[in-house]
């Protein structure tokens, strides 16, 4: 037996842990790793065969949305407020952020569904699905970059060096993200209303984030903070422009909520997914 | 004797109307949410047990027979030991880890070439991928699909996707390896092939379960075989004898041998 481990099936197992239950979870996880890998490179590797633009077609989404809001604040028929970087590279870098969040959502929501066959016949840990899916938005922020790096240059603006901690400060908006997309795509597996309603949701919730429009001043200022991402939205645009954040407390609970959304929700997935694969 | 497999009072149920099915998953989803205890476990309106109180215990180099007809439960108990699915009531205990041929090609991705699919699926059947590697040229020798392994497999024809899939599966280091019905569907040279890997397995020490309509392959494998008959073991033991419990139907289908 090269594997010494017991492994046990039971509907009292999974409850048992309590605390510890993340620890096992990690530990199951860690068992997978190399399917991880696995899937990960399946996922970025099918994007592209089959396909003439491939990667392009993450440029192309932001270039086309920037243009469009771009003409329509130039030409006044929307009247956005004074925002602190050029508009053009204030829109395109907070789409860059919005498409990653909301690219997080949707691969996730689908990513249990449409693996259905496997899920239906072998037991690995289900959280590999949502975690393979979850790197291609990634890959595409990582797209973009290239992109906004260049149009930075364009307009000779240098962002402050400490914009070099973004990705460390975007992680936790992808722990919101990976914490939100598990839920959806546990439920999504069960009711296929879900992924659906997604798409509805987040071309609504895109405009309820001061994502091409800077935040309003009061009263409607509480409106935005209904988004869980316009903290992080903020914080970019801090970090583009004067490379401190200004509002720090807002980050911060931004940073609280995110991470105990996933522990939750991870924790959540694992208790009730063996319920609902039945029905896949 | 050491045991690999223990199932003790296994039980699970089933609902046979899915907008029904849909409303009981959401309610236990409710309970297991909010940490309600379950009510006593027992069965709502359409459902039905598609195991109940089932125990049994495998050993390390056994190979054992699952038999019944279509529904006993045969398919549902290969779920159970996969973890693909848990039982309501009861608990399995694995030494080591459990996977197979619950139909093969699943795992495969058909824009990914044979090559890349055979580390995809070795990663689903728990192996590392330098286990892999180390097997690779025996795997793609046993499937016979070594021309073909830059193609995508959604190009392969469905016999080839079938032996690549139960090559990487028979010769994986998996503990308990369960085959469904798979083997069925190949032609009898690459069966008989498949029988003495899976030997050989069983002779490494592996446990191996399987469910094959073919008596032929059980009288050469197996030692043991369980009878379900819905969802209940009716027969634990000799083979002749389990042969026997079959409805006639079953045997029919040994006769139409390709």
């Amino acid at each position: 037996m090269q594997n010494s481990q017991t492994i046990i099936h039971s509907p009292a197992g999974i409850r048992l842990h309590g605390l510890g239950a993340w620890k096992w979870m990690i530990a199951d996880l860690w068992r997978y790793r190399e399917l991880l890998e696995r899937m990960i490179h399946r996922e970025l590797a099918v994007r592209y065969r089959q396909s003439l633009l491939g990667y392009v077609w993450a440029l192309i989404l932001p270039l086309v949305s920037v243009s469009i809001f771009a003409f329509l604040a130039h030409s006044r028929i929307l009247n956005i407020g004074a925002t602190s970087l050029p508009y053009v590279l204030f829109a395109l870098s907070n789409l860059c952020l919005w498409h990653l969040f909301s690219g997080i959502l949707v691969a996730s929501a689908n990513s249990l569904s449409s693996a259905e066959p496997m899920i239906r016949r072998t037991g690995f840990p289900r959280e590999i699905l949502v975690l393979a899916a979850i790197s291609r938005p990634i890959m595409e922020l990582l797209i973009r970059l290239p992109l906004l790096i260049l149009l930075f240059a364009g307009y000779g603006i240098l962002p402050p060096l400490a914009a070099l901690c973004l990705p460390v400060l975007l992680l936790p908006l992808v722990a919101l993200g990976t914490g939100l997309g598990l839920i959806l795509a546990a439920t999504n597996l069960a009711i296929r209303d879900i992924s659906q309603a997604l798409t509805v949701f987040l071309s609504f919730a895109m405009f309820l984030a001061p994502v091409v429009y800077p935040i309003p001043v009061n009263p409607y200022m509480w409106l935005v903070y209904l988004n869980p991402v316009t903290p992080f939205l903020e914080m970019l645009q801090d970090m583009l422009s004067t490379g401190m954040i200004e509002e720090p407390g807002h980050y911060i609970a931004a940073c609280l909520f995110s991470f105990s959304v996933l522990l939750v929700a991870w924790r959540w997935f694992h208790l009730v997914i063996h319920r609902i694969i039945p029905l896949a | 004797m050491m045991i690999t497999v223990s199932a003790r009072d296994v039980c699970k149920r089933y609902c046979a109307v899915s907008k029904r099915s849909l409303r009981y998953v959401l309610a236990d989803l409710a309970c297991e949410t909010l940490g309600l205890k379950q009510p006593e476990l027992r069965l709502r309106k359409d459902e039905f047990w598609a195991l109940s109180h089932l125990d049994f215990q495998l050993h390390p180099g056994e190979c054992v027979a699952l038999m019944g007809g279509n529904g006993s439960g045969k398919s549902t108990l290969l779920k159970l030991l996969a973890g693909v699915m848990m039982p309501d009531i009861g608990r399995i205990e694995l030494a080591g880890h459990a996977a197979g041929l619950i139909e093969v090609a699943a795992g495969f991705h058909p824009l990914l070439t044979g090559r890349e699919n055979v580390y995809l699926l070795g990663a689903i059947l728990g192996m590392r991928q330098k286990e892999i590697r180390a097997r690779f040229d025996e795997i793609v020798a046993f499937s016979g699909v070594e021309q073909f392994l830059d193609m995508p497999v959604k190009h392969y024809s469905s016999g080839m996707n079938v032996r690549l899939g139960i090559a990487i599966t028979v010769l994986s280091h998996v503990d308990i390896l369960l085959v469904d019905e798979v083997l069925s569907v190949s032609d009898t040279l690459f069966r008989r092939q498949c029988i003495e890997a899976l030997k050989q397995r069983a002779n490494e020490g592996a446990t191996i379960v399987l469910t094959s309509h073919h008596f032929e392959d059980i009288n050469t494998l197996c030692q043991r075989a369980i009878v379900l008959h819905k969802g209940i073991k009716i027969h634990d033991g000799d083979i002749a004898q389990a042969r026997r419990l079959l409805p006639t139907t079953e045997l029919s289908q040994d006769k139409k041998k390709p």
